[in-house]
């Protein structure tokens, strides 16, 4: 490695970040441009492809979601009942389950389940769509191809999101809650008490927060990316680049989230 | 209404350290059935993305039913495209969807029809092109024909007063395109309507067209009607159709 060319890479890789960053607000600005379109366009035509996304990252992921949820859920809960006695803050039960699941892990995991699983297809789908020229042909036919492949799955994603950060919350709790009798007892009413006294209204705000931003944020960027491939052989680096920085922005907003909702 | 459907004046395109396209003058009327063809590189795909409303950056204007197509905003970029039917060589159907899916693409996206009054002008369109027997198939599933034939029904299906066809046809066996000539040979006899190839096989189309415009490097170097298209001596266009090295064109 030559490092007298350090400060000129580095100088590089800044404005190239830089310059990714204006493309990715031109697109976003692109697609709300679009929402433009929506009042000279019949809705039938996205309802479908809402449908088809919201059971593929829903319903499709939902048993990969109770099953991480479970096991997630199981080793919290037993780790929570075997060692917070130790240091004698066992009343914190309750704090500690909806501090690690409901405000992190929930939205947290979900959104990695979605991004890995529902972002990268997503990417793929677009990107092959892009550079078999199909999204050109669909723009020649006059579709606005933003409104009509972004919108809808941002819809899907949202709706999709939420209810997996319900239903994996629900499942780590309670599902975790059977697990961990296997281990330690924890009679179900203390449990049940213990996390309603934990719960407070700012957490399901946070937890609607986060489900809406990653809803909106994963397809967003999956489909960014997705656009970007003009040859066969880009496909793969796109799609690579988008479930990355997909990841990356994720656990950044996570943490910003958090320290927004609870510092 | 108006007779001529595009106007094409003085149009000049600069791309790639060349003139794409010189001082373009051409008319379209309503019932032309046009072929435009030449050499790769002399401004027949850069003259289609002029008038899909695609490309923006030129001088001169093209105008669509008296519009100016370059000025078109947002909306109205959209709305001229759905005016246009266009088919390219390389059909672009929806990997993810059937036949049916495909054909009935642009009128589920723009027509106030209802579903049942689109499922009847699909399944018309259905038997007018002999795809019953592969009406819920994907594109993969389909033979190179049966692509084709499902590429023009969607194309046509908003029953457009212009209809481009960019490179298509030539890599299917003709009896398998019978009932795309049929409706091409229906189009033709149509006063209100026009339709444009553009080809770099001029002679496929003489059944279909009555204008044939040879352009290189930019420039029409030949134009005339069928007959004229036949018999005539002009240098390009002998040399282009025997496919010659030797000629006024250089091909290197």
């Amino acid at each position: 490695m030559d490092f007298r060319n350090l400060p000129g890479n580095a100088g590089r890789r800044v404005i190239g970040s830089w310059n990714d960053v204006k493309h990715f607000r031109d697109f976003v600005r692109s697609i709300l441009m679009s929402f433009k379109s929506l009042k000279y366009i019949r809705l039938r035509s996205l309802y479908t492809i809402v449908i088809n996304q919201t059971i593929f990252t829903g319903i499709d992921a939902l048993m990969f979601v109770v099953l991480i949820a479970l096991i997630i859920g199981g080793t919290v809960i037993i780790q929570a009942s075997t060692n917070l006695p130790r240091f004698g803050i066992e009343g914190f039960f309750g704090n500690i389950l909806v501090i690690i699941i409901a405000r992190e892990l929930g939205p947290l995991v979900t959104a990695l389940i979605v991004i890995s699983r529902s972002g990268s297809a997503m990417a793929t789908e677009i990107a092959v769509q892009q550079w078999s020229r199909e999204i050109l042909s669909m723009e020649i036919m006059g579709i606005d191809t933003r409104l009509y492949i972004v919108f809808p799955r941002i819809i899907a994603s949202i709706f999709s999101i939420t209810s997996l950060i319900v239903i994996f919350d629900a499942v780590a709790f309670f599902g975790g809650y059977v697990i961990s009798l296997t281990t330690v007892y924890i009679p179900v009413d203390q449990f049940i008490q213990s996390l309603l006294d934990a719960f407070s209204f700012k957490d399901l705000v946070s937890a609607l927060i986060k489900s809406v931003t990653y809803g909106i944020l994963i397809p967003l960027i999956a489909s960014y990316y997705g656009f970007q491939p003009r040859s066969k052989f880009q496909v793969p680096i796109f799609v690579g680049r988008a479930v990355i920085r997909t990841l990356f922005i994720i656990f950044v907003i996570n943490a910003v989230m958090s320290a927004i909702f609870y510092f | 209404m108006e007779q001529s459907l595009v106007i094409i004046d003085r149009l000049s395109v600069l791309g790639e350290g060349r003139e794409k396209i010189r001082g373009l003058s051409l008319v379209i009327q309503r019932s032309d059935n046009v072929v435009i063809f030449g050499p790769e590189r002399s401004g027949l795909t850069t003259l289609s993305s002029i008038l899909l409303g695609i490309d923006t950056e030129y001088e001169g204007n093209a105008y669509y039913k008296g519009r100016i197509i370059k000025d078109f905003d947002y909306i109205e970029r959209h709305g001229h495209k759905r005016d246009i039917g266009y088919l390219h060589g390389d059909y672009g159907l929806m990997s993810n969807m059937n036949v049916e899916e495909n054909i009935s693409l642009p009128l589920e996206y723009h027509s106030e029809l209802s579903s049942a009054e689109i499922g009847e002008i699909v399944d018309g369109l259905i038997l007018d092109f002999g795809l019953n027997h592969c009406r819920t198939l994907r594109p993969i599933q389909l033979s190179g024909s049966e692509i084709f034939r499902t590429a023009y029904a969607r194309s046509i299906i908003m029953d457009p007063d212009f209809l481009i066809i960019d490179h298509a046809f030539m890599d299917h066996a003709a009896i398998g395109l019978l009932p795309v000539f049929a409706d091409l040979e229906k189009r033709r006899k149509d006063p209100h309507k026009a339709t444009l190839f553009f080809t770099y096989h001029p002679k496929f189309f003489l059944d279909f067209a009555d204008r044939f415009i040879m352009f290189y490097k930019g420039t029409v170097v030949f134009e005339g009607e069928r007959e004229t298209f036949l018999e005539s001596d002009n240098p390009y266009l002998t040399q282009f159709l025997r496919a010659s090295r030797w000629g006024p064109m250089d091909l290197d």
